[in-house]
C-alpha cells in the first residue's frame, strides 16, 4: 500500500513539475504565478530521498502557498482569489478523481479475484473429487495441467477428512512451502459451512488485495427414495445425505495480474492529470478572459483615484462591467468639470475673473525661472489705486467692488497681450509682462496711466476719476525671488504714492527701502518657518463682567517665538503675514491650537472660554464653520465656549462674505464678537445686519476715558446701542481702576486691559477686585457729566 | 463428394433400409406373449447374481400404446398387500393389482396407524397366504417381518438392499431396456453412442443395456461411480463422446445439483438425455422411458399365482416387464429432429409452450 501511494505520489509530483517546467519556460505560467515552483520542486526531490509523509507535509505546505489569495497593498485580489478558487476546485476534483480510481480499481479487484478465487475452488473441488478414490494418474494431471493455466494458483491441497494432507499441487512459479495439516477447530468449522450459501473459508486482506487463501469443504450429497419415483429437482426440498469426504486449500498471489492493472490505473491517472491540467489550464484562461473586463478596469480606476481625469475606459463587452465603464466615465467628467471650476476658483479673484495672488504668485516664479534660463528680462507692475478708499468710503463696499471689477476690465484691455494681469489685494493689481525691457514697461506703465485716468465711474450720479501709482520692478535673473520681486514693485508703487500719486515708478533701491524688503522678506521666511516647525505661541488675556469682577472669558492672543526666544508681539509680524498671503494658514493654526489648549484647560476649568481673533482671509475660506465643527468635535469642546472676533473694518469691507460665515459659526452655537468697534466706519447700521453678541469698544475710546468727556459720551453711546440691540459690551484697554469704575457706571458689562490682567501663557479664572464705585451705577465721577 | 463415397453412402442407406424392413416384417410375425407361468426363463445376463428375466419386446415399434399381454388368473390366495407409502408410483401399482386378486387386503406403512411390526403381525393373523411389498421400504419389511412368500415390485437397488431370498421374489422396476433402446433408435436412427452412471450392483442392468444397445449399433458406455461428485466427474468426462445419455433412478449417485449439472452440460453438448420419470421432461429431457403400472401388476399377478402353485424356485428373482411406456419433450423434439410418429407426446409440455 505504501508503495502504492509512494508511486501515485511520485507520479503526481513528477507530473506536475514537468507542467510548470514547460508552462515557465513558455512565459505562460502567468496563471500559475503563484505557484512557488521552487517549494514544489524541493517537495519532490525531498521524497525521493527521504520519507512520504515529510514529502507530502512540504508538498502540501508549498501547494497551501500557492493558493493562498496573495494581498494587494494589503488587500485580496478578487481576481486572484477566483482563480485560486479554481485551482483548488480542479485540485480537488483531481484528487477526487484519482482516489475513486485507485480505491475502486482495488476494489473491484479484490471482487475480482474473489469471483475467480471461487470459480477456480470449485472447479479444483469438482476435478479433485476423483483423488478420494483409489489413485488416479489422470486427475493428478488433469489438476496439474489446470493449475499450470493459472499461474495465479500458487498451491492447491487436499485434505483428508481428518484434516491430514492428502494432495499438495504447486505451480512452477510458487515457492513450494508445504501444507499443513488441518487441526480440529479449522475442520469443524469448515464443516460447519457444508450446504450453506458460503460453503468457504476466505482469508484475504485490505492491506494486500491481491492473496487469497481458500478453504473449503468437499462432501457427496445422494437422493433419498429408493428408485427416485417421486424426485423433482424443481422441488424445494430434496431429501437428500451428505457425506464429508475431505477439504480443498487454496493459495492464490494475483501479483502478476495486479501489478498489470496498477500500471493500466497510473496509465489512466497519468492520462486523467494531463486532461485535468489541460481543463484546468483553459478554464483558468476562460476565467481569465471572463475576468479582463474587471481587472481591466484596475489600471484606469487606479489613476483615476491618482487624479487623472484624462484616463480612458477600454470598451467593456459585458453590459454590467459596460455600465459601470460608462458611471466611471461621468464620475471623471463630471470630476473633470468640478477640477476645472475649482482650479479657477483658486487662480482666479472671484470679482473681477483676473488671476488672483496665488496664481500670480505660481506665473511669477515660472517668469523667473524663464527669464534666468533664456537671458531675457520681463517686468512686474505694481498698481495701488489712488483714493479707492474715498469711493468705498462714501458709496459703500458694493460701489467699490463694482469700481474693482470696472479697473480690472480695463486693465485687461490696456495689457492686452502683452501680460498678465492678477489682483493682489483689495485695490492692488499687479500686471506681468513677459520679454519686456526697460522703455516697453514704461510705455505700458504709462498706457495703463493713461487708461485709467480716461475711466471714468458714475456712482449715485457722482462721476470718479479714480488714479492708479505704479511701481515698476525689472526681472532680468533669479537674483530676486518672487517676494523680493513683488516688495521691490510695491516699495516703487509707495515711492510712486509719495511722489504725488498718478504716476508711475521704477523701483530705485534705497537704503530705507532695502532694509524695509530685507525686513519684510526676513518675515515670510520667519513665519514660514513658525507655521511649520509651530513656533506660535498663544496667550490669554481675561475678559472680566464689570458687574461681578468674575472673568467670564479669555482672548486669544498670538506671539511668535523671536530668535533670542522672548515673544514677538503680532504687530510686528501681521502685516508681513498679511501681505505675503500667510493669514489663512496662521488662523488655521490659531484656531486649531486655541480649541486644543481649551479643551485640555477646561479640565480644570470647565467653564473657561475662549475669544479668538481671526483675520478677514479666515472668512474668505469656505470652509472656516467646518474647520471649527472638526476641532470642537475631535477636542470635545462644546461650540459655546468659542468667541470669535472679527474687527469691524473687516467685517464691513468683506460682509458678503463675513455674514455667510457668522450664520454658519452661529449655527454651531459659537458666540461672535466686533473687534475695534468705533474706529472703523462705525456704522450702526451694520450692526443689524451682523448678528454680533459682543461689541468690543475700541481702545482709542478707553485710554483717556477718565478726562475726555467725548470719549465718555461715546463709550456710553456704543453700551446703551449694543444694549438696544442685544449685545453686550466689552471695554479693551482699561489700565485702571477710575477707567474700570466709569465704564462700569456708563454701563459697559466687560472690561479687558492691562489693569484686568495682562497676556498670560496660562489662563485663569481668579476673580478680580473691582472698585466700588464701578458697582454703583448712581454715583458718577464722569468728566464734564 | 466423391463418387465412391456417395456409392458407400446409398449402399449403407439400403443396408439399413432393408434391415428395418425386415424388423418390422418379424415383429408383425411375433406371436403374443405367452402366459405367465414356470415356463422357460431367459438365462440371467450376469453370473454374479440371478440376472432379471427380459421379456420379447411387444412390437417392432415401440409405441406408448403397446400391444396389451394376455391377460393373467385372478389370485384365488389370500393377499396382503403393503405398500410403503402412498406415492402414486405405488398406489398406481396397488389399484391395479386390485383387480387380480380375489381376497386382499391393503396395508399402507406410512399412514401412521401402526408400525410395521404391527402390521404384519396383522398380516400373520389374517392368514394371508402371499403378501405384495410396493417399495423399498415395504419390501425390505416384507422380508424381515413376513412369514409367507413375498412379491416385491418398485424396487431398484435390489441387491444392495438384500432382497433376494428363497422366498421372495420380485418384479422390474424399469422396462426392459431392449425396448427402450429400439424406442430411442426409432426416434433417432443416427445414435451411436450411449452412456450411463450407475452405482454398484448393477451388472445385470448393464449387460441388459449393452446386449440391447449392441444389437442396434449402438455403443454403451458406461461408469461406476459412488457419489454425486464422482457421476459428475465421470460424465464431464464421457459427455464427449455421447448422442445419449441414460440417466438412471440411482438415488446414491444423483443429488439435485447433479441432476441440474448434467442436464445443462448435455444441453450444452447437444446430448439427448433418456429419463426414468415423466416429470423430469419438464427440465430438459428428451424422453421418458417408464413402467407401466398394469404391466408391472400382470406380472405380480403371474409371479403370484407361480408360487401359490408351488412353483417358486422356477420363478427368476426378478420377473422383468414387457411394456414400456414412451413420453416425448417436444421442445427437445424439435431441437434434435426425432421421429415421433407413434411415441406420445407430452402435450402438457406442448400446451405450456
Amino acid at each position: 500500500m505504501k508503495n502504492y501511494a509512494r508511486a501515485i505520489f511520485l507520479s503526481v509530483s513528477a507530473a506536475t513539475t514537468r507542467a510548470l517546467r514547460f508552462l515557465r519556460s513558455r512565459r505562460i505560467a502567468r496563471v500559475l504565478d503563484r505557484v512557488s515552483f521552487a517549494s514544489l520542486s524541493r517537495a519532490v526531490d525531498r521524497m525521493r530521498s527521504v520519507r512520504i509523509g515529510q514529502a507530502l507535509y512540504a508538498a502540501g505546505a508549498a501547494v497551501i502557498d500557492a493558493l493562498r489569495p496573495r494581498r494587494r497593498h494589503g488587500k485580496r485580489v478578487l481576481i486572484h482569489e477566483i482563480l485560486s478558487l479554481q485551482l483548488i476546485i480542479t485540485a480537488i476534483i483531481g484528487a477526487l478523481a484519482i482516489a475513486g480510481l485507485y480505491w475502486g480499481g482495488q476494489w473491484v479487484l479484490q471482487d475480482n479475484y474473489s469471483r475467480w478465487a471461487l470459480q477456480w475452488t470449485e472447479e479444483l473441488n469438482e476435478l479433485g473429487s476423483p483423488l478420494y478414490l483409489p489413485d488416479d494418474a489422470e486427475v493428478l494431471m488433469n489438476l496439474e495441467t489446470f493449475i499450470d493455466k493459472y499461474p495465479e494458483i500458487e498451491r492447491v491441497t487436499y485434505y483428508r477428512e481428518d484434516g491430514s494432507v492428502l494432495h499438495s499441487l504447486f505451480n512452477d512459479q510458487a515457492s513450494h512451502e508445504p501444507a499443513e495439516h488441518l487441526d480440529r477447530d479449522m475442520t469443524g468449522e469448515l464443516i460447519s459451512l457444508i450446504a450453506t450459501d458460503t460453503p468457504y473459508q476466505m482469508e484475504r486482506s485490505i492491506a494486500n488485495v491481491r492473496a487469497f487463501e481458500i478453504l473449503a469443504p468437499v462432501w457427496t450429497e445422494s437422493l433419498q427414495g429408493d428408485g427416485l419415483f417421486d424426485f423433482d429437482p424443481s422441488a424445494e426440498v430434496n431429501h437428500s445425505s451428505v457425506r464429508l469426504i475431505g477439504f480443498v486449500g487454496l493459495n492464490l498471489d494475483f501479483m502478476l495480474f495486479h501489478d498489470r492493472l496498477l500500471t493500466n490505473i497510473k496509465i489512466a491517472i497519468s492520462v486523467l492529470l494531463i486532461l485535468l491540467t489541460i481543463s484546468g489550464f483553459l478554464g483558468r484562461r476562460s476565467l481569465q478572459r471572463a475576468l479582463s473586463a474587471i481587472s481591466d478596469l484596475q489600471e484606469p480606476i487606479s489613476e483615476l483615484a491618482k487624479g487623472n481625469l484624462d484616463v480612458q475606459f477600454k470598451p467593456a463587452a459585458h453590459r454590467e462591467i459596460s455600465e459601470i465603464v460608462e458611471a466611471l466615465e461621468s464620475t471623471a467628467s463630471a470630476l473633470g468639470e468640478r477640477d476645472a471650476r475649482l482650479l479657477k476658483l483658486a487662480n482666479h479673484d472671484v470679482l473681477t475673473g483676473l488671476f488672483n495672488r496665488r496664481r500670480l504668485i505660481d506665473e511669477l516664479k515660472k517668469e523667473i525661472d524663464k527669464v534666468t534660463a533664456k537671458e531675457t528680462r520681463s517686468t512686474l507692475l505694481f498698481i495701488d489705486l489712488d483714493q479707492f478708499k474715498y469711493v468705498n468710503d462714501t458709496c459703500g463696499h458694493p460701489a467699490g467692488d463694482r469700481l474693482i471689477r470696472k479697473v480690472a476690465d480695463q486693465l485687461k484691455r490696456s495689457v492686452d497681450d502683452e501680460g498678465i494681469v492678477a489682483r493682489f489685494g483689495g485695490d492692488e493689481f499687479v500686471v506681468l509682462a513677459s520679454g519686456m525691457n526697460k522703455r516697453k514697461a514704461r510705455k505700458l506703465a504709462q498706457s495703463i496711466l493713461e487708461d485709467m485716468r480716461r475711466l471714468a465711474h458714475i456712482e449715485n450720479n457722482n462721476v470718479f476719476h479714480v488714479q492708479c501709482s505704479i511701481g515698476i520692478t525689472m526681472i532680468t535673473s533669479d537674483r530676486f525671488d518672487h517676494n523680493e520681486i513683488l516688495a521691490q514693485a510695491d516699495i516703487a508703487c509707495r515711492e510712486a504714492k509719495a511722489s504725488g500719486r498718478n504716476r508711475l515708478e521704477f523701483y530705485n533701491m534705497s537704503v530705507r527701502e532695502a532694509e524695509k524688503m530685507v525686513a519684510d522678506v526676513g518675515w515670510m521666511g520667519k513665519l514660514r518657518e513658525a507655521i511649520d516647525n509651530d513656533l506660535f505661541m498663544l496667550r490669554y488675556q481675561p475678559i472680566v463682567e464689570i458687574a461681578t469682577g468674575r472673568i467670564t472669558h479669555h482672548e486669544v492672543l498670538l506671539r511668535m517665538q523671536g530668535e533670542d526666544g522672548k515673544a514677538v508681539a503680532p504687530d510686528a509680524f501681521l502685516p508681513a503675514a498679511v501681505r505675503f498671503g500667510l493669514m489663512a494658514e496662521i488662523d488655521s493654526w490659531v484656531v486649531t491650537h486655541a480649541i486644543e489648549a481649551l479643551a485640555e484647560y477646561r479640565k480644570e476649568q470647565p467653564r473657561l472660554r475662549f475669544s479668538i481673533n481671526l483675520s478677514a482671509n479666515a472668512f474668505e475660506t469656505e470652509d472656516l464653520a467646518d474647520m471649527v465643527q472638526v476641532n470642537l468635535e475631535k477636542h470635545g469642546v462644546p461650540a459655546n465656549a468659542i468667541i470669535m472676533e472679527i474687527t469691524e473694518s473687516l467685517a464691513v469691507r468683506h460682509l458678503s462674505y463675513v455674514e455667510h460665515q457668522m450664520a454658519a459659526l452661529r449655527r454651531l452655537g459659537c458666540e461672535l464678537a466686533l473687534d475695534d468697534f468705533g474706529t472703523g466706519y462705525s456704522s450702526f447700521g451694520y450692526l443689524q445686519r451682523l448678528p454680533m453678541d459682543y461689541i468690543k469698544i475700541d481702545g482709542c475710546f478707553i485710554r483717556d476715558l477718565v478726562k475726555n468727556p467725548v470719549d465718555q459720551k461715546m463709550v456710553r453711546l456704543i453700551g446703551e446701542i449694543g444694549r438696544e440691540a442685544g449685545m453686550k459690551t466689552i471695554a479693551e484697554y482699561v489700565k485702571d481702576g477710575p477707567a474700570l469704575s466709569l465704564l462700569g457706571e456708563l454701563g459697559i458689562d466687560f472690561a479687558q486691559g492691562y489693569y484686568i490682567g495682562r497676556p498670560v501663557p496660562a489662563p485663569s479664572d481668579k476673580t478680580i477686585p473691582i472698585p466700588i464705585s464701578s458697582k454703583k451705577p448712581g454715583r458718577s465721577n464722569l468728566a464734564g457729566a | 463428394m466423391t463418387r465412391a463415397e456417395l456409392l458407400q453412402r446409398l449402399a449403407m442407406r439400403s443396408v439399413l433400409v432393408t434391415l428395418l424392413l425386415a424388423l418390422s416384417g418379424c415383429a408383425l410375425l411375433i406371436p403374443e406373449a405367452p402366459p405367465p407361468g414356470p415356463a422357460t426363463a431367459p438365462p440371467p445376463v450376469a453370473q454374479a447374481e440371478p440376472a432379471p428375466q427380459l421379456e420379447a419386446p411387444p412390437a417392432a415399434k415401440p409405441a406408448a400404446a403397446v400391444k396389451a399381454p394376455p391377460a393373467p388368473e385372478p389370485v384365488a390366495a389370500r393377499v396382503a398387500v403393503v405398500l410403503s407409502s402412498s406415492l402414486p408410483a405405488y398406489a398406481g401399482v396397488a389399484n391395479q393389482l386390485a383387480s387380480w386378486l380375489n381376497d386382499y387386503s391393503t396395508y399402507d406403512l406410512d399412514d401412521g396407524n401402526r408400525s410395521p411390526r404391527q402390521v404384519f403381525a396383522a398380516i400373520a393373523e389374517s392368514d394371508a397366504q402371499l403378501v405384495v411389498a410396493i417399495g423399498l421400504k415395504a419390501a425390505k419389511l416384507a422380508n424381515t417381518f413376513a412369514t409367507v412368500p413375498v412379491v416385491f415390485s418398485q424396487v431398484f437397488n435390489v441387491q444392495e438392499n438384500g432382497l433376494v431370498g428363497d422366498s421372495i421374489r420380485g418384479v422390474a422396476v424399469l422396462p426392459p431396456m431392449d425396448l427402450h433402446v429400439e424406442a430411442w433408435r426409432s426416434m433417432d436412427p443416427k445414435v451411436r453412442n450411449v452412456g450411463a452412471i450407475l452405482g454398484s450392483g448393477h451388472e445385470a442392468l448393464i449387460a441388459e443395456a449393452e446386449a440391447a444397445m449392441a444389437e442396434r449399433g449402438i455403443k454403451f458406455h458406461h461408469a461406476i461411480a459412488n457419489s454425486d461428485r464422482e457421476t459428475l466427474y465421470h460424465f464431464n468426462r464421457l459427455i464427449r463422446e455421447l448422442d445419449g445419455f441414460l440417466l438412471l433412478p440411482d438415488n446414491r449417485i444423483l443429488s439435485r445439483d447433479a441432476f441440474t449439472e448434467i442436464m445443462s452440460d448435455a444441453a450444452r453438448h447437444h446430448v439427448q438425455v433418456a429419463v426414468f420419470n415423466e416429470s423430469l421432461l419438464r427440465h430438459g429431457a428428451t424422453f421418458s422411458a417408464s413402467a407401466v403400472d398394469s404391466n408391472i401388476a400382470d406380472k405380480i399377478t403371474l409371479t403370484l399365482n407361480e408360487i401359490d402353485k408351488g412353483n417358486i424356485d422356477d420363478i427368476a428373482p426378478i420377473t422383468p416387464l414387457s411394456e414400456i411406456k414412451i413420453r416425448a419433450n417436444p421442445a427437445m423434439v424439435r431441437v434434435f429432429g426425432l421421429d415421433v410418429s407413434g411415441v406420445e407426446i407430452d402435450t402438457s409440455m406442448a400446451e405450456a409452450q
